[in-house]
């Protein structure tokens, strides 16, 4: 019920080529951007169930299906307690719904885009918007931990199973309690990961020049264009179907 | 006994399969070397042994495994760690404890040994491993070759009837690769079975293994004796795989 590795599995290292991987940085950018920004546009739950729908071609260029479907299978009930905290705080069952498909749908865009991105495109991308190196550093490097982390992630509780420890036993509080022998582990790798890339980033002398050179040319295809049309047609419908249904107030306060 | 059979196993969102209708028994009182190329499925071969194959990682599994007649399949890896215990390549992913004796104890705990059985086992493992001086320290505070033997020791302490370690010389010095040698006989000695992962094959030669699997692309492409393996250099070779010394070294009379 409760599985972490399946939660994970969407954010982890994806391994060969896809048709989406090898679209320009800039337009991986650009769909990434619409796809945050639609949810955005309103709360309503059609535009929520919208944004989701608009995304199914990007998860079949990524091939991401398998791993889409797995996560939200893991994450079924960490969604259903969201859903009912949300209602217990708005006591409007839509309006919990859309918050967090919100939620769901803009996880997915930036897992496509992360997993689908080199870390190495995203830094040359964000250089080229003149974005000053030590933002777009410190960005790239947090986007190509996450993989790494996930595949951590995995490590640890294969580690501990093999240990004989059961990870789905006692009730949700005691589960929850589990997760201990996961976490720490977790933490401290991560911190440690840490250190080491400092390390690292010192001996190559990171950070002496403020110009750093770069060779790499990006070209546009002809499926570039295809999806930057298909990003701008996402974004005006969103915006009709934004003006099409009635909108909910953050909070719906009673008097 | 473990039975592996017709195995063939490709991880979900790869697009090779890691093994490839691998067959072989593991049998109780022996010492079993596998050996081959990074990427050549000796990892995913040792994951198979406790069922973390495929109850954790996903993917198209063909075949079967039994461990004493039961398949993998149809007991949790928590169950099948009782009899099979495995110490895994990099063994900074299991440490979450304050000290080097709480670390050890975590496993016999899971399996619900009882309190006076686990202080003992606990003990024992500590001990065998050389680390019993340093049970007070931070598991994180220890050198790497030192956080190898914990994690063996970690294992050992749950008194599995199979072992199978990946990569138990890395980071060690000779005298901790004899004193290794030395809990993998003694384990035999006492009707354990053992499953050594290696590149080291110096000393997998004076550990004395009884059998030796090669593995290339998810295959076992040669199975047998330790001399018959060791002595077939261009095979070891091809597989880069440097034979133990002794084995060139007879190579080389032979040819002069
Ligand atoms: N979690 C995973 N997901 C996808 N593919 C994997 C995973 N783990 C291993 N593989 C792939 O399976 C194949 C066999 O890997 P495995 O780790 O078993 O090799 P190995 O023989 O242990 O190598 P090494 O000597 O480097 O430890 C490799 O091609 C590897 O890339
Ligand atoms: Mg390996």
């Amino acid at each position: 019920m409760l599985d972490p590795m399946g939660m994970v599995e969407i954010f982890r290292t994806q391994v060969g080529e896809t048709p989406y991987s090898k679209l320009n940085p800039l337009t991986k950018f650009i769909l990434f951007a619409s796809f945050i920004a639609l949810p955005l546009i309103s709360a309503s739950l059609l535009m929520q169930i919208f944004s989701l729908v608009a995304q199914i071609p990007l998860i079949i260029l990524s091939r991401s299906e398998r791993r889409v479907k797995r996560s939200l299978k893991a994450s079924l009930l960490f969604i259903v307690i969201l859903v009912v905290l949300n209602y217990l705080t708005t006591h409007s069952l839509e309006f919990s719904l859309a918050m967090v498909l919100r939620l769901v749908s803009m996880i997915i865009a930036s897992a496509i885009f992360m997993t689908g991105t080199s870390p190495a495109e995203i830094g040359d991308l964000l250089t080229k918007l003149r974005i000053p190196l030590q933002i777009t550093f410190s960005f790239v490097i947090a986007l190509r931990f996450i993989p790494v982390l996930a595949d951590d992630v995995v490590m640890i509780i294969t580690s501990q199973v093999s240990r004989g420890y059961e990870l789905e036993k006692g009730s949700f509080l005691e589960k929850v309690k589990r997760l201990v022998p996961i976490l720490i582990p977790m933490i401290i790798i991560a911190i440690r990961r840490g250190h080491q890339l400092a390390e690292a980033l010192e001996t190559k002398a990171f950070g002496a020049t403020e110009k750093r050179s770069s060779y790499v040319v990006y070209e546009y295809g002809r499926g570039d264009w295809i999806l930057l049309i298909y990003a701008a047609i996402i974004i005006v419908v969103g915006l009709m179907v934004g003006t099409l249904t009635p909108q909910f107030q953050l909070l719906p306060f009673r008097y | 006994m473990i039975e592996v059979d017709g195995v063939t196993f490709r991880y979900e969102g790869s697009g090779v399969n890691a093994l490839r209708d691998v067959s072989l028994e593991l049998e109780r009182g022996k010492i079993y070397g596998i050996v081959g190329p990074n990427g050549s499925g000796k990892s995913t071969l040792l994951r198979l042994l406790n069922g973390l194959i495929p109850h954790f990682y996903r993917g198209e599994m063909k075949g079967r495994v039994l461990v004493d007649g039961v398949d993998t399949r149809e007991a949790s890896v928590a169950q099948l760690s009782r009899k099979v215990g495995l110490v895994f390549q990099n063994p900074e992913h299991m440490f979450f404890s304050e000290t080097v004796y709480e670390e050890v104890s975590f496993g016999p705990k899971s399996i619900g040994m009882d309190p006076e059985e686990i202080r003992e086992s606990v003990k024992w493992a500590l001990e065998e491993v050389g680390l019993w001086e340093l049970r007070e320290r931070s598991p994180w505070s220890l050198s790497g070759g030192e956080m190898k033997r914990l994690s063996i020791a970690c294992i050992l302490s749950m008194k599995p009837e199979f072992l199978a370690v990946d990569e138990p010389t890395i980071g060690q010095d000779s005298l901790s690769k004899e004193s290794l040698s030395q809990i993998f006989k003694r384990m035999r000695g006492e009707g354990k079975g053992v499953v050594i992962v290696t590149h080291d094959l110096e000393w997998l030669d004076e550990l004395g293994p009884d059998v030796v699997f090669v593995l290339r692309y998810g295959v076992v492409i040669s199975r047998g004796g330790p001399r018959e393996i060791f002595s077939d250099i261009r095979n070891l070779a091809t597989n880069g795989l440097i034979p133990p010394y002794r084995y060139i070294v007879d190579s080389l009379l032979e040819v002069g």
